[in-house]
């Protein structure tokens, strides 16, 4: 490939212009979801998308989770290429056997005979004021589930790329879009270059602590780092962007290399992912430099409140992670 | 047959050993070895050994662990063997074990663990450091990382050996003389490492009074001259020991120190050359600037010889001054085996022979 145009996109228009190439190169691939048609999604990602391709490939549903990824998962096996859009990840609940029971097992079940590429794209996180069944971050009941690929990108690039490279994954692939990012612009390539699945991106590189951090809190976690740089703590901050496949290496490499790490998530601290990158760290050959505990900074333990003072506080902000590793490198 | 365990111990490589520290495992527990396999890797306070299998048989129990300093004669594996039932109980005052040894001994309760950090737990094993004796700066009383740190250190094997060797200089008395050796019509056919040892080695030999030791009370005059030639290595100082090298020509002893330098630096001495019986060491700090040094005895040697820069000065000529090609040297001697016109006779010979 020859220079790459990059143009500043928001995180939705990448998400959108992923959708439009990928529906241009393989007629296989629509979408269906509701109101991402005519409206043009909830949070107008599929915009014009229904005028270029038609209500064929973009289709409006009916206001039936469980309908449509039953739909969807139907299609996939049928050799369709579906990517489903469901208005706030929350209400993936509704459609939780589809996706668990059916498109995470057809494979498997069926000794490998048939594959389900379907791709589930859904906004979580808080930060919107659209209260506890609007606001979550339910990776980890995703990632805990074998059989799906979770995703979630913290960048228009990433969004972009890894999108495209969930669209051509014979497996479901969950991706968790985050509605605080939509409207964060980019530099994004014009072309439809594919980021792969299963890559930890090193976004900056320190030497007292790594932060490892996802979806939104990878920009906080670079907003911390800036000022923690003023203070003479140097961090690392990494961002695995895909929880399945999990690339740990780079995050072992680099918890070797500091001894320190600070664990960053949007989601609830107990059972969260985070736990589980805490748990391969500890398992790692980076056990025996761990010069601190391995740390944890996380969504409270509460359903994310609606007042919008207790919703920020129920979250890591930029100065809780700065707080956090500041106390991590004086402590230890 | 009953399989009988022999222990494979730390072995006496030198007649001053009396540890050896444990380097690495070649061989896992549950290995089938032969006799003359490699199973592990030991240090002297000279050099790295590999350790042979006596017997064949399985590798049962290894004991030592890396940096463990292990007696001499002290088992470091046990070899579960049939091969020798013959010979069994036929060195040893005690009969043969038939029977495998009891599991570990009741171990003593271990001491409490003292918290730490794993980076500070894996440092402190890398030096040698008991956590215990570190007082903890860390949360919860634990041990961290910096606290291992600031720790004194504890020596390599090589710097070891030589503060050993010199703590029992310090109870030598030894006086110095210093005299400028004038090089300036000396046939440069070789490095000056190569023609002053040479030199001296064939002027030690005319003058055997100091080709000596003290030991005990006594006078012990030597047969042979060997010259320990003091390398700077990466492991610390060694010393190969060139023996009789005034009997080689010029030629040949410059190939011979090329070839131990260049193994001592590359940590490949063969022990013999390092214990092989020195009567003086040759030191030479010249091509590092230094202008004119005293070295320190190596007991039981008698003599070292200090080599400065060899360079041109401005010296004294017949009816003027003139610029001569110099090199300052300093000749220690243990004064209890020689006096100062002994050594000031040595030097002269030395000058004679150059």
């Amino acid at each position: 490939m020859t220079a790459v145009a990059e143009r500043l996109l928001t995180y939705a228009e990448a998400v959108r212009e992923a959708l439009a190439q990928a529906m241009a190169a393989d007629e296989r691939v629509f979408l269906l979801g509701e109101d991402v048609g005519v409206y043009g999604g909830a949070f107008g990602v599929t915009g014009d998308l229904v005028h270029r391709f038609g209500a064929d490939r973009v289709r409006d549903t009916p206001i039936s989770e469980l309908g449509i990824v039953g739909a969807a998962v139907g299609a996939a096996l049928a050799g369709m290429r579906p990517v489903v859009e469901i208005q706030f990840s929350d209400f993936t609940a509704q459609a939780m056997d589809q996706i668990v029971n059916q498109a995470a097992k057809i494979h498997f079940m069926l000794g490998g005979a048939a594959t389900v590429p379907m791709v589930l794209r859904a906004p979580g996180g808080s930060g919107t004021g659209a209260a506890a069944q609007h606001s979550q971050s339910l990776e980890a009941w995703f990632a805990h589930v074998p059989g799906l690929k979770v995703v979630m990108p913290a960048t228009p690039a990433d969004a972009k790329g890894l999108l495209l490279s969930a669209i051509d994954d014979p497996n479901p692939v969950i991706v968790l879009e985050h509605k605080l990012l939509y409207k964060q612009s980019g530099e994004v390539p014009s072309s439809a270059e594919r980021v792969p699945l299963g890559q930890t991106a090193v976004r900056r590189t320190g030497a007292d602590l790594t932060i490892v951090a996802t979806g939104v809190m990878v920009s906080r976690a670079l907003s911390a780092a800036e000022q923690l740089a003023a203070d003479g703590i140097s961090a690392t901050v990494l961002d695995p962007r895909t929880l399945r496949p999990l690339d740990a290496a780079p995050i072992v490499d680099s918890v070797t290399a500091t001894g320190r790490v600070l664990l960053v998530q949007e989601a609830p601290r107990t059972g969260g992912f985070m736990a589980e990158v805490a748990a391969q760290i500890v398992e790692s050959p980076a056990f025996g430099h761990l010069r601190a505990p391995v740390s944890r900074l996380c969504g409270l333990d509460v359903p994310i409140p609606y007042a919008p003072q207790l919703e920020r506080a129920a979250v890591p902000q930029v100065d809780d992670i700065v707080a956090s590793a500041r106390e991590l490198v004086a402590r230890w | 047959m009953v399989a009988n365990e022999i222990p494979l111990v730390m072995p006496k490589m030198s007649m001053t050993m009396t540890e050896g520290v444990f380097l690495t495992w070649h061989r896992a527990e549950g290995d089938r070895v032969e006799a003359g396999d490699v199973v592990c890797e030991v240090a002297t306070d000279k050099v790295d050994m590999e350790v042979e299998a006596t017997v064949a048989g399985t590798l049962t129990r290894l004991l030592a662990a890396p940096e463990d300093v292990i007696p001499v004669g002290d088992p470091i594996a046990y070899v579960s063997t049939e091969a020798d039932e013959l010979l069994g109980g036929l060195f040893e005052t005690e009969p043969p074990r038939r029977e495998p040894p009891p599991p570990e001994p009741a171990a003593p309760p271990e001491p409490p663990r003292a918290p730490a950090v794993p980076a500070a737990r894996r440092l402190a094993a890398e030096r040698g450091i008991d956590l215990a004796t570190i007082t903890p700066t860390g949360p919860w009383g634990t041990v961290r990382l910096s606290d291992v740190a600031v720790m004194p250190r504890k020596p390599n094997r090589g710097r070891a050996a030589v503060a050993r060797r010199m703590e029992a200089s310090a109870r030598v008395p030894q006086f110095v003389l210093h005299c400028d050796l004038d090089l300036e019509d000396v046939r440069r056919t070789h490095g000056w490492t190569v023609l002053l040892t040479h030199a001296f080695a064939r002027a030690l030999r005319r003058h055997p009074e100091l080709n000596a030791s003290w030991v005990d009370g006594a006078l012990r005059y030597h047969e042979h001259v060997g010259v320990a030639l003091a390398v700077d290595t990466s492991h610390g100082l060694l010393a190969p020991v060139l023996t009789n090298p005034d009997r080689a020509s010029p030629g040949e002893l410059a190939g011979r120190i090329a070839d131990v330098v260049e193994r001592a630096r590359g940590g490949r001495l063969s022990l013999a050359e390092l214990s092989a019986p020195a009567t003086t060491t040759v030191s030479n700090l010249g091509g590092l600037g230094v202008t004119g040094f005293h070295a320190l005895l190596t007991p039981p040697q008698a003599t070292a010889l200090a080599i400065g820069t060899v360079e041109p000065r401005v010296v004294p000529i017949s009816g003027g001054v003139g610029v001569r090609l110099r090199c300052t040297v300093g000749l220690t001697v243990d004064h209890r085996v020689a006096d100062g016109a002994a050594g000031a006779r040595l030097l002269a010979t030395l000058a004679e022979l150059l």
